[in-house]
């Protein structure tokens, strides 16, 4: 029975919900971990602050970091033993390709274009970051696949010019 | 433009606000109650301040199989500050300054 005037979350959004990547994987103690660290990887977290926001013990938490920490996605950033701080690794692949895949799981049941829009995202800011790396260098990017001189250099390869522009 | 290149409608949440408001979307738009509440304490935000402030067609709170939620209704809101703040994808070609100034 709804109580009148209260708003229901949508059916298809309570399916996943509260599960880590909406329970494609399962839901255990690593998992929520990594869901968790996916969802926000702009934060420090300590061991206290995971055990709160997973609502998993000590040992899980303790679990879920350790395979974290031997896949490069978060680093222990304390500058002490005693108290571990946790940082996201921006240049870990897998965290970003994590992220594509928590859009992905929002888009089928809300029916919207989170994941396109971050690839969309993702691929500008790669593009230009490439470009101002090399150009400091002075050298220039090419373009995706091909060459200056027309050359099909295979999908996803750079031609690099070593002429200042 | 990686950040800042957008003309954001709807109430500015900060940076901090909107780092909330991404992990809500990635945690599929919806998560229990009691869970966003140490959420925006994590982050440092007073949860009266926060969701209940910001207008209800855009977030709000609902009910799921008898327990409440957040439900994020308005995803392009939450995705224009984000990408105001640069935080739509971690990858390493975000500049160094936009890193530090999110830790």
């Amino acid at each position: 029975m709804t109580a009148k005037g209260e708003i229901q979350l949508p059916k298809a959004m309570a399916v996943g919900l509260g599960k880590p990547f909406g329970g494609m994987f399962g839901d255990t103690a690593e998992l929520r971990v990594l869901q968790e660290i996916v969802a926000d990887p702009y934060s420090d977290y300590t061991q206290q602050d995971l055990v709160q926001l997973t609502e998993l013990s000590d040992p899980s938490v303790r679990r879920g970091i350790s395979v974290l920490l031997r896949h490069g996605i978060v680093r222990n950033v304390s500058r002490t033993n005693r108290r571990p701080i946790y940082r996201p690794n921006a240049d870990s692949k897998k965290l970003t390709a994590l992220t594509f895949l928590a859009y992905a799981v929002l888009d089928e049941v809300a029916g919207s274009d989170s994941m396109n829009e971050a690839v969309r995202h993702y691929c500008e800011c790669e593009v230009s970051g490439a470009e101002q790396l090399l150009l400091a260098d002075g050298s220039t990017l090419v373009d995706y696949g091909v060459s200056s001189a027309g050359e099909n250099l295979g999908g996803g390869s750079y031609a690099v010019k070593t002429e200042k522009v | 433009m990686c950040a800042g290149g957008t003309d954001s409608e709807g109430p500015d949440p900060g940076l901090e606000g909107a780092k909330f408001l991404a992990w809500l979307k990635r945690n599929g738009a919806a998560k229990n109650l009691t869970t966003c509440l140490k959420k925006l304490r994590h982050l440092g935000l007073e949860p009266d301040d926060s969701i209940r402030v910001w207008e209800s067609d855009r977030i709000c709170e609902a009910s799921s199989r008898g327990g409440k939620v957040v439900w994020l209704k308005d995803l392009s809101w939450a995705d224009d500050w984000a990408s105001v703040y640069g935080i739509e994808v971690p990858h390493h070609a975000q500049p160094i300054e936009t890193k530090e100034k999110l830790r």
